[in-house]
């Protein structure tokens, strides 16, 4: 049996001596489409940024592929979008510039860019229906556009795992439907796509499963359209009551572990 | 020109000055890149301290500086990779340590400030032989990294995160690009000086923005004018009898501020001829509703003039002939 694409057990992410997730446990299996909700600070980011290495858990574990993280090398695997609302530095680059560094997962020390690496790049950007902008300066398109040469800088490296985090705020409504296509195609592909959002608009359908996170922990599994209406999702407000069933409630006695 | 090459110290001169304005827009680039313009600055006074080293123990003030100024360099990219300071913090007391640091151990050293000055802002026209061949290895060694790790450097300094996504080794790199910095301001000291060394990484990378839009273009261009503006700038302070360093960083602004508004212009033109996003714009093409009379005067429909053509309104829209059927518009 193929191995859970994604595997986080019990873990907890602890930021500034502040707990942000909570003990939580997720599990996406190879080719699912996942997406984590949750209104702002509820965890989700720091979420995916420990389950694509960038911030190391204080307790759990985490496994991409059957392999634990701190043994994971197979990063060509891995395709991630970062929370940006631009892909500009402070140098101008073209659009075939900023894709290209998606392909580095295959030389990453030393080497320069193969006809191979050329013609997956060029491949990436006919996905996200921008290959005719290829040699325009990243800074002259849209957000939505910048988003889209993000997400193919991502799938530049032909990746089976691909994590976004918020890739469809702020973006226009033509970008959005873009992505919608986009990742309806990847999902139809067997790609497993792991999304952060606040709220899903035209993607809801292609969703299979939603997990909402809020205060760190997961509060709600299942189908999405659901969740929206029994959480009002994007509320800020206290969650008072009972924890549904089925979530374990933490326990701070286990906080101090992660802990200096 | 070439009564220039007749004199020994002046072909010193030039082909230092070849090598500054090669290695330093190379390095300034990715600086520029990751928004660490005055890097540069703040690696310049740790070399300051550097020097006075060299002058107290006497050991050459061209490796004591390097030495110094890399570790200092690579302390900053640590601290700020780290998160444990923020960048312009860490940088500002890079900027009076190193200062303070050098004019102290200068004066214990029992040197004057004229010889301080040489350091400060260049003297490139007392370069020995010795100087000559450090100033060419370190290039050499500056310049082939930048170029050779290029993918991978524009890649880390493009997005961080990303790049550690993707397996690079990108704290490593940090570093690697830090102390380059270093050694680019160290071998700058001579020609321009560790004052304006920056300037010579920063100038050159900004004039070459105005007209670029690519990673690369800009890459090579800053390259380019780095090289016009150093070896002017030699040609210039010796027959115009100013120092070197001065004039070579005034030549590059002289560049950036003619270039500005060409610049300007560029972008406001590339702007004004960048077409709609496709999906984004509405079907120019509306077919109005099957419609029983052709529209004309006294139809019993308002016609309003509409550019070069009249269209008439019809219960709330407008319909404009096109062909043998109504366009709603």
């Amino acid at each position: 049996m193929t191995p859970p694409a994604v595997l986080v057990e019990d873990v907890s992410v602890v930021l500034s001596g502040r707990p942000i997730v909570r003990r939580v446990g997720l599990r996406v299996r190879a080719g699912e489409f996942v997406t984590l909700l949750g209104a702002n600070g509820s965890g989700k980011s720091t979420l995916v940024r420990s389950v694509v290495g960038l911030l190391p858990p204080a307790s759990g574990t985490i496994e991409l592929f059957g392999t634990p993280l701190h043994q994971f090398h197979d990063w060509r695997r891995l395709g991630y979008v970062p929370q940006r609302s631009t892909a500009q530095s402070g140098v101008p680059a073209t659009v075939l510039e900023v894709v290209t560094t998606g392909r580095l997962s295959r030389h990453r020390f030393i080497g320069w860019p193969t006809r191979a690496d050329r013609r997956a790049v060029n491949e990436a950007l006919e996905i996200v229906r921008l290959a005719d902008r290829g040699r325009d300066s990243v800074a002259q398109l849209s957000g939505g556009q910048q988003q889209r040469v993000m997400i193919a800088r991502a799938l530049a490296s032909h990746p089976d795992l691909l994590v976004l985090d918020e890739p469809t705020a702020g973006v226009d409504q033509a970008s959005q439907n873009v992505l919608a296509d986009v990742f309806s195609d990847l999902s139809a592909r067997g790609t497993t796509i792991l999304l952060v959002a606040h709220e899903l608009g035209p993607l809801a359908p292609l969703v299979d499963r939603s997990i909402v996170l809020r205060d760190g922990r997961i509060v709600f599994e299942g189908d999405a359209t659901q969740a929206v209406l029994d959480l009002g999702l994007g509320e800020h407000h206290l969650h008072e009551g009972p924890a549904p069933p089925g979530i374990p409630l933490a326990d701070d006695a286990s906080w101090g572990q992660g802990r200096a | 020109m070439l009564d220039l090459w007749q004199y020994e110290f002046m072909r010193y001169a030039l082909i230092a000055a070849v090598c500054t304005g090669l290695a330093a827009p190379a390095i300034g680039t990715y600086l520029v890149q990751r928004r660490l313009a005055l890097l540069g600055d703040g690696i310049g006074h740790v070399a300051l301290t550097g020097v006075a080293v060299g002058l107290l123990t006497g050991w050459a003030p061209l490796n004591t500086a390097v030495v110094l100024a890399a570790a200092g360099a690579i302390a900053i990219e640590l601290l700020r990779s780290y998160g444990k300071t923020s960048g312009d913090v860490a940088l500002a007391l890079m900027f009076y340590g190193g200062i303070a640091g050098g004019v102290l151990l200068t004066a214990e050293a029992g040197q004057s400030a004229a010889t301080l000055n040489t350091y400060l802002f260049g003297s490139i026209t007392t370069l020995e032989p010795g100087d000559l061949r450090d100033i060419i290895i370190l290039s050499v060694v500056v310049l082939v990294i930048a170029i050779g790790l290029s993918p991978q450097l524009f890649a880390i300094c493009q997005d961080e995160e990303q790049s550690r996504v993707s397996g690079l080794p990108a704290r490593a790199y940090g570093v690697l690009i830090a102390a380059l910095a270093a050694v680019t301001v160290t071998v700058s000291m001579r020609t321009v000086g560790l004052l304006l060394a920056s300037a010579l990484m920063v100038v050159p990378v900004a004039t070459a923005q105005q007209f670029s839009r690519s990673f690369k273009a800009t890459f090579v261009l800053a390259m380019g004018i780095g090289v016009v503006a150093s070896v002017a700038g030699v040609a210039v302070s010796f027959e115009a009898n100013t120092p070197s360093g001065p004039t070579i960083v005034l030549l590059a602004l002289a560049g950036f501020v003619l270039a500005a508004p060409v610049g300007a212009v560029l972008a406001w033109r590339r702007a004004k001829l960048a077409p709609f996003d496709q999906a984004a714009r509405p079907p120019d093409h509306d077919l109005a509703e099957e419609h029983p009379h052709e529209h004309g005067p006294g139809c019993g429909h308002p016609a309003v003039p509409h550019g070069d053509h009249v269209d008439y309104v019809h219960g709330g829209h407008r319909h404009a002939p096109h062909g043998p059927h109504y366009d709603e518009h």
